[in-house]
C-alpha cells in the first residue's frame, strides 16, 4: 500500500508535468489552429533559461522561476511574428513540418549555447525526503502539484468566468464570427501563444530538478503530451489536463507494477488504443474540426 | 503538373534519367577511397527509401512518422534471417520486403479511418513502439548492443564484399526503384493516390477505391521501406535501434520535401542531398544541423515543390523567353 502511494504520488507529479506541457500544446491548436512541434525545444529553452539564471546570474531560484516565466513568454511573442503567423491557416503538414525545421534549429543552438552536457538545477527545498503518514516524498513534488492546481484552477476561472477567457474560447470555436462581434482575434492570439510559452518554461523549469536539463529534455515531455492531447481530445483544453494526469498515473503504476523495461511504451500504447477505439478523446471537443 | 507537350516532356525526362545513370555509373571511377563509396552507398539506400515515402506522402497526401520503424523491422528480418540461420541474402531481402509489406498493411487498416494529425499521430506511435520493442527483445534483436557483423550481400555465389560491386547493387535497386515509381505514378493507381490527395471527397464520388488505394500505397511504400531495410543492415553491417530514431523520421521528411514531394526526381535530389552534406560538413555539425532546420522551414514556406519544383519553374521561365 505505502509502495502503491509512493508511485501515485509520483506519477500525479509527472500527470501535472505533462498536463501543463498538454495545455501549453493545446492552447495554439484551439486559439489559432497552430500544431507547434518546436513545443518541445520551448520546454528545454525553459529548463536551460532556468539554469542560466540561477547559476550564472546568481538570481535566488523563485526569481530565476519567474525571470524563466518571463524570458519564454518574450520568446513566444517573438515566436508569433516570425513563425506561426505566416502559418496560420495553413494546411496541417505544413505546420509540421515548418515547426520541426524550427524545433531542429533551436535544438542545435542550445548545444552550440549551452554545450551538450548536462547541466542541473536544485530544487527550492533541497535533496531530503519528507516522511509523511509511513510514505516517504520529494517535497518538490508536492510544489508541482500545488503550483498545477492552483495554476489549472485560475486557469479555469479565466476562461470560463473574465471576459478575456470567453473572448479567448470564442476565438478558439470560429475566429472569423469572433472577429465580426468585435473580438481581436489578432490579440487573443498573441496572447494564447504568450501563455503556451509561459507554460513551457514553467513545466521546463519545474521539471529539471527531477531529471537534468539536456538538450534532448523536452522533446520527451512532447510526446508525453502529444498522448495526453490525444487521450483528453486534440484542442481540448479541459481534455489536456486530464490527459496529462491519465498518462502519467499510468505510466508510473505500468513501470512499477507491469514492467520498467517497457515505461516508454506505455504512452504510445495509450496513443494507439484511444485513437482505434475513441479516436476523439475522452473530453472531445463539441465544435466541428477545425483544420 | 504536365507540359503542354506530353510527348516532348516525357522526352526530356527519359533523357536527364538517362543522363543520370550514366553519371552514377561513372561515379566509382571518381569516388577512390572507400570512405566516399560509403556515403554513395547510404545515398542509394535513402533513395529507396524516400522514394517510397513519397508514394505515401507526396503521391496519396498521408504523413506518417512511422515509417522509420518499417525500415528498422526491414534491416532487423533480413539481419536476425542471414546471421541467424544462415539464409542466403536474396532471401532475407525477400523476407524482409514480406514482412514489412504485411506490417504496412496491417497498419493501413486502422488508418483508414483516421485522418490528418491523428494518423500522423498513430504512425509515431506505431514507429516508437517498433523501435523500443525491437529494444528491448534482447533475445532476438539483442537490445541496445544491436547486431554487428553483418554479411555483405552474396547473390548465388557473387559476392558483394567490395564497395564497387556493393556499389552497383545499390545502384541496380534504386534504379529499379525509380523507374517502378515512375511507371506506378503515370498509371491508374498513381492517378487515384494524387485525386485522393487533392480531395478525398472528390475522388470518392469519382469512383476511387479509396480504401483499398490507401492500402496499396501503405503496402507499396511499406514494401519499399523494408528492402531499403534490409539493404541497410547488409551494407552497413551494423544496426542498433538507436538509428532508427523519430530524428531519421524527420531527415526522411525533409528529403522528401526539400527534394519536391510528389516528382520522381525530388526524393533522388534530397536523399542524395541530405546525405552528402552532413559529411561534407561534418566540421561544423552544430552549425549544419542550425541550417538544417531553417532550410526544413524555409523551403515549406518558400519552396512548397521543393527543389524539383523550383527546378521545373526556372525550366518553363527559361523557355518561355526563348
Amino acid at each position: 500500500m505505502d509502495t502503491f502511494l509512493q508511485v501515485l504520488i509520483a506519477g500525479v507529479t509527472m500527470g501535472c508535468i505533462y498536463a501543463f506541457v498538454a495545455l501549453g500544446f493545446t492552447l495554439t491548436i484551439a486559439a489559432a489552429g497552430v500544431v507547434n512541434f518546436s513545443y518541445s525545444e520551448w520546454v528545454t529553452y525553459g529548463g536551460f533559461f532556468g539554469v542560466t539564471l540561477y547559476s550564472i546570474v546568481g538570481l535566488p531560484l523563485w526569481a530565476a522561476l519567474i525571470g524563466t516565466v518571463i524570458l519564454c513568454v518574450i520568446m513566444g511573442y517573438v515566436f508569433q511574428w516570425v513563425v506561426f503567423r505566416p502559418l496560420e491557416g495553413r494546411h496541417f503538414l505544413t505546420i509540421v513540418t515548418a515547426t520541426i525545421g524550427i524545433s531542429v534549429s533551436m535544438g542545435a543552438l542550445a548545444t552550440l549555447v549551452w554545450g551538450p552536457y548536462p547541466l542541473t538545477l536544485p530544487t527550492f527545498f533541497g535533496n531530503g525526503t519528507v516522511e509523511f503518514g509511513g510514505i516517504s516524498f520529494f517535497p518538490h513534488n508536492v510544489l508541482i502539484i500545488v503550483l498545477a492546481i492552483a495554476l489549472i484552477s485560475v486557469l479555469q476561472f479565466c476562461l470560463t468566468k473574465t471576459d478575456i477567457g470567453l473572448r479567448l474560447q470564442a476565438t478558439a470555436q470560429d475566429p472569423d464570427a469572433a472577429r465580426l462581434m468585435g473580438i481581436p482575434v489578432r490579440r487573443m492570439r498573441t496572447f494564447a501563444y504568450c501563455l503556451s510559452a509561459g507554460l513551457a518554461g514553467l513545466s521546463g523549469f519545474l521539471v529539471a530538478p527531477l531529471f537534468v536539463v539536456t538538450t534532448t529534455m523536452g522533446f520527451g515531455l512532447m510526446l508525453k503530451g502529444l498522448a495526453a492531447t490525444i487521450v483528453g481530445g486534440w484542442g481540448s483544453l479541459k481534455g489536456a489536463v486530464f490527459g496529462g494526469l491519465i498518462i502519467g498515473i499510468v505510466e508510473a503504476l505500468g513501470a512499477t507494477y507491469i514492467s520498467s523495461e517497457y515505461k516508454d511504451v506505455i504512452a504510445f500504447l495509450i496513443i494507439i488504443v484511444v485513437l482505434l477505439f475513441r479516436p476523439r478523446g475522452l473530453f472531445p471537443e463539441r465544435i466541428a474540426e477545425k483544420l | 503538373m504536365t507540359t503542354q507537350n506530353p510527348s516532348r516532356g516525357n522526352l526530356w525526362r527519359i533523357i536527364a534519367f538517362v543522363v543520370l545513370i550514366v553519371l552514377a555509373i561513372a561515379l566509382p571511377f571518381v569516388l577512390k577511397s572507400n570512405y566516399y563509396l560509403g556515403i554513395a552507398h547510404q545515398a542509394l539506400i535513402f533513395i529507396i527509401l524516400a522514394s517510397g515515402y513519397d508514394v505515401l506522402l507526396g503521391f496519396t497526401g498521408l504523413l506518417s512518422f512511422g515509417h522509420i520503424g518499417l525500415f528498422a523491422i526491414g534491416a532487423y528480418t533480413s539481419a536476425i534471417m542471414v546471421t541467424s540461420t544462415g539464409a542466403p541474402f536474396m532471401v532475407g531481402i525477400v523476407a524482409a520486403a514480406v514482412l514489412t509489406g504485411l506490417i504496412g498493411f496491417l497498419i493501413s487498416i486502422p488508418a483508414l479511418r483516421i485522418k490528418g494529425h491523428s494518423l500522423t499521430l498513430l504512425t509515431l506511435a506505431l514507429g516508437e513502439v517498433i523501435r523500443l520493442v525491437i529494444r528491448s527483445m534482447e533475445w532476438l534483436t539483442s537490445g541496445s548492443h544491436g547486431i554487428s557483423n553483418i554479411p555483405r550481400p552474396e547473390i548465388l555465389g557473387y559476392s558483394f564484399r567490395q564497395a564497387v560491386p556493393l556499389y552497383y547493387l545499390l545502384l541496380a535497386f534504386a534504379i529499379l526503384t525509380i523507374l517502378f515509381v515512375w511507371r506506378l505514378r503515370s498509371s491508374r493507381f498513381g492517378r487515384a493516390f494524387n485525386a485522393i490527395r487533392d480531395s478525398e471527397i472528390g475522388a470518392d464520388v469519382s469512383g476511387v477505391n479509396i480504401s483499398a488505394m490507401k492500402m496499396l500505397a501503405f503496402a507499396i511504400s511499406a514494401v519499399l521501406a523494408g528492402i531499403a531495410g534490409g539493404l541497410y543492415a547488409h551494407t552497413v553491417r551494423f544496426i542498433s535501434p538507436e538509428f532508427f530514431s523519430l530524428g531519421l523520421t524527420i531527415i526522411l521528411l525533409a528529403m522528401v520535401l526539400i527534394g519536391g514531394r510528389g516528382t520522381i526526381i525530388g526524393p533522388v535530389i534530397g536523399a542524395a542531398l541530405l546525405i552528402t552534406l552532413p559529411e561534407a560538413l561534418r566540421f561544423v555539425k552544430e552549425y549544419y544541423l542550425l541550417a538544417f532546420g531553417v532550410a526544413i522551414w524555409m523551403c515549406v514556406l518558400l519552396l512548397p515543390d521543393g527543389l524539383a519544383g523550383l527546378g521545373k519553374r526556372l525550366f518553363k521561365r527559361a523557355r518561355a523567353s526563348t
